[in-house]
């Protein structure tokens, strides 16, 4: 157990880390909008990468 | 035709998914084809440019605008996919929350005037958007939220992990103490930092010698974090460091979301600057000028184009057109405007030019003036709220002193347990839950309704509708709608001559032309004149006709037949060019709103008595309270007669509503215990209504009633469910069965249960 001497220390560190990051990102205004990035993560906006469409098999055949 | 060119546009763009995404329809497009290219050229002014533009230092700019007529997240792809399809734009981001976009691009590849062509083409307005004080202040007070919310929430995990460990037994001391120096160390920022508002909030309110919810609020979490960081230091006793963060963390997420819904009110109500144009015509030394909207006067000429907003009340000297006036009333059908027409600020002029002359500026307008009504209704504290409030203050003082007192008894039956033991009843009984009740339900309520288009102008009126037993109808432009119908015709070949009729009509914006109904539409008129204010002449079917006034028609014999069957009806006569005979006579009338049967019959189950009070003295009142099944109908009523009539049913012990349109019944709108009128425009400026329905329909009284109905629940519910939880907690707690933690978890949840079910009634009504 003595490993938690290493670790509750790290913790420390590592959330500090997280809490320094966070107000960052909140003053330099990526918390701004509450409510479009919800509904963005649905849009497709990588219809121009996609490969094109291959013709269907079943269709050709009839 | 606008949303046409829209949709044609969204399709040539290769946006069709927009269709696929949106949840909310589309506000109704304005055509701006005649509109030319060059309307938006005003922007490429580097004096203009300077007032919004920023350059960036790898010469690129960026700006922000302000877009109008978003509905749902659909609009923010659908803009930001398109702009970026723009040679030279690197971003286009739109934040739903405030409608805001911002735009960095080359402005040597695309000038900012392609910007605003290209949001007009998909339907949007912008304008540009300045920083406010206002706005900054918002954005800053969301900010420091966020990053509270955040340390609080991001420590309230840790310190719940710690305390886990040492909870689940076998661990040894040693540990334990590690454990608690972390836990320790995790709750300074919370509550050094993040429960900083709570302390500030609770000194003001020592000042002012009111005691406020958060004086106990502060003084737990002092009391419970001093001394548990003295169990740490010293190696002895209990730490609450636990309770101490969870307390702090839902606290300030009840005040966040309280937060929002203000945020919302304000956004949903717009400041004044949004809804005005920047730039106008005005006629200056022989020419048209551009001038920005806030340099215009009294008096001033100027010119608005179909697409642009009215940027001034004024009157209509020369063009026909058509205003959308969504902003005031959320009603998107079209308004006719001729000369001699008043037209309000903020206002859509869809159709055609229109020459103007300023009767009231911006600052002035009725526009400015419904956002002051909107304001104080905002701010307005319900005497529900104030009771409670001043109900709380003698309530923080009792367990101040209820907690003190536990303390010392608890002292003389176990010393060591009497702290802690006081610290819970102090925590568990904070009548935060019981403040918050009232004006969160009141600022939901506001802002559902503003956004249905029904303007509260006092927060007590519409809270004492529910209060109401009586409502008081007034009949012309209440009850009917002000437009006419046909109700009788005289005539040897009536069909014949209402076609004809018809097919004049057709020409003339007149009301009273919408009462004929073309059966055929392939009976036309030709070589139609209007004559203002007198009727109309053309050819149809070879015969050339006049229709209008008698005199305009047929000087010889003005006098107008008698109807059988209707009194109050005025009469358009029908004759053929030359001769002196008039071969048909048309009886029209004002007739009933289309929903007010609907409207009267939910009034009448809710169990109101329902009353008509008209000044016109004919048997139509009458007819009409028979139709609608009004049990008491007076015509011929004068202003003061209605007015001792109400006071009649007062004295009775009856609380009246009367609805009306609020500028002719004013004295006894104003004796009514609550005034509802129907009023648009520039009537809303005279308007002493409590609460004023901004759309020409009487539908909305009944969804007002039932909004009233389910926010008195709402707060009843609140104060109901905060009363209960006191009452049973407190003597729990009294009695040393509740730990510190379960008092922090008790109190945060009621709170927060609290503002979720307020929040509820922030959805738009139906």
């Amino acid at each position: 157990m003595d490993i938690l001497y290493l670790l509750i220390p790290l913790t420390i560190l590592l959330i500090t880390g997280a809490i320094v990051a966070f107000i960052w990102s909140v003053k330099n205004g990526q918390f701004d909008d509450l409510d479009s990035p919800a509904h963005r993560i649905l849009f497709e906006d990588d219809a121009d990468r996609m490969p094109p469409q291959k013709p269907d098999k079943r269709e050709d055949a009839g | 035709m606008g949303c046409q060119a829209a949709a044609t546009t969204i399709d040539a763009c290769g946006l069709g998914h927009f269709y696929q995404y949106r949840d909310q329809p589309s506000d109704p497009v304005i055509d701006r084809s005649t509109n030319d290219q060059t309307a938006f050229d005003g922007y490429n002014n580097p004096q203009v440019q300077a007032q919004f533009v920023s350059q960036k230092s790898d010469g690129q700019i960026s700006f922000y605008l302000q877009i109008s007529g978003i509905t749902c997240a659909a609009c923010v792809w659908l803009i930001e996919q398109r702009l970026k399809q723009l040679p030279g734009v690197s971003q286009a981001a739109l934040n739903l929350s405030t409608h805001r976009l911002l735009v960095t691009l080359e402005a040597s590849r695309t000038p900012v005037s392609d910007i605003f062509t290209a949001l007009g083409a998909l339907g949007y307005s912008a304008k540009p958007w300045q920083r406010t004080e206002k706005s900054t202040h918002f954005e800053q007070t969301q900010k420091d939220f966020i990053i509270r919310l955040g340390i609080a929430g991001i420590g309230l995990m840790q310190i719940m992990m710690n305390t886990t460990a040492t909870y689940i037994g076998d661990i040894a001391w040693e540990y334990v103490h590690l454990l608690r120096w972390a836990s320790l160390i995790f709750t300074l920022p919370v509550v050094l930092y993040a429960a900083l508002p709570f302390y500030r909030a609770a000194i003001r309110d020592l000042k002012t010698g009111h005691f406020g919810m958060d004086v106990p609020v502060s003084l737990a979490l002092i009391l419970a974090f001093i001394p548990s960081a003295w169990a740490t230091l010293s190696q002895t006793g209990e730490t609450y460091f636990e309770s101490v963060t969870m307390f702090t963390f839902f606290l300030l997420l009840g005040r966040f979301l309280e937060f929002r819904a203000l945020l919302k009110l304000d956004h949903t109500g717009h400041g004044l600057d949004d809804l005005l144009p920047p730039f106008t015509q005005r006629w200056d030394k022989g020419e048209w000028q551009r001038v920005s909207s806030s340099e215009l006067a009294v008096g001033d000429r100027i010119l608005i184009l179909p697409g642009e907003k009215i940027p001034a009340d004024g009157t209509v000297l020369s063009g026909e057109s058509e205003i959308n006036a969504a902003t005031f009333t959320g009603e998107f059908a079209p308004l006719s405007v001729a000369p001699g027409d008043a037209i309000q600020a903020g206002t859509l002029n869809t159709d055609g030019a229109l020459e103007v002359s300023v009767t009231h500026s911006g600052q002035q307008s009725s526009m400015s003036h419904m956002l002051t009504l909107l304001d104080q209704a905002a701010s307005y504290k319900p005497a529900i709220a104030r009771l409670a409030d001043t109900g709380a203050s003698y309530f923080v003082i009792f367990i101040l002193l209820l907690a003190a007192a536990t303390g010392l008894i608890w002292l003389s039956i176990d010393a060591t347990r009497a702290f802690w033991i006081a610290l819970s009843v102090l925590v568990i009984t904070c009548p935060c839950a019981l403040s918050l009740a009232t004006p969160v339900s009141v600022t939901a309520s506001i802002s559902a309704l503003r956004q249905s288009g029904i303007l509260p102008t006092q927060g007590e009126a519409f809270l004492q509708l529910k209060h109401i037993d009586t409502v008081i109808f007034d009949k012309t432009g209440t009850l009917t709608d002000g437009q006419y119908s046909l109700v009788e015709t005289l005539s040897d070949h009536t069909e014949t001559h209402l076609q004809v009729a018809a097919a004049l009509e057709h020409y003339s914006s007149h009301p009273i032309a919408k009462a004929f109904t073309n059966a055929d539409p392939s009976i036309v008129a030709t070589e139609v004149m209007v004559h203002p204010n007198a009727g109309i002449e053309g050819t149809v079917m070879g015969n050339k006709y006049r229709i209008g006034t008698p005199a305009f028609c047929c000087v010889s014999d003005p006098t107008t037949p008698l109807s059988s069957t209707h009194d109050d009806v005025q009469w358009i006569a029908l004759s053929v060019v030359g001769k002196q005979d008039v071969i048909a006579w048309f009886a029209i009338q004002d007739c009933l709103r289309v929903d007010a049967k609907i409207a009267v019959d939910t009034l009448r189950s809710r169990g109101l008595s329902l009353h008509l009070l008209t000044g016109d003295p004919s048997t139509q009142g009458n007819k009409i309270a028979a139709q609608l099944n009004i049990a008491h109908c007076h015509s011929g009523k004068t202003a003061t007669e209605k007015m001792h009539y109400i006071k009649a049913l007062q004295a009775e012990g009856h609380r009246v509503a009367m609805v009306g349109d609020g500028v002719n019944d004013a004295p006894a709108m104003a004796c009514a215990d609550v005034a509802i009128a129907l009023a648009q425009g520039a009537e809303l400026t005279q308007n002493s209504a409590d609460i004023i329905l901004m759309t020409p329909k009487l539908a909305p009284l009944a969804t007002l009633m039932a909004h009233s109905y389910r926010t008195h629940r709402v707060i009843k519910q609140n104060l109901a469910w905060g009363l209960l939880y006191n009452g049973i907690a407190l003597p729990f707690a009294v009695a040393g069965y509740v730990s510190p933690l379960i008092a922090a978890i008790g109190m945060s949840f009621s709170s927060l249960l609290v503002v979720v079910n307020a929040l509820g009634l922030n959805r738009r009504l139906t």
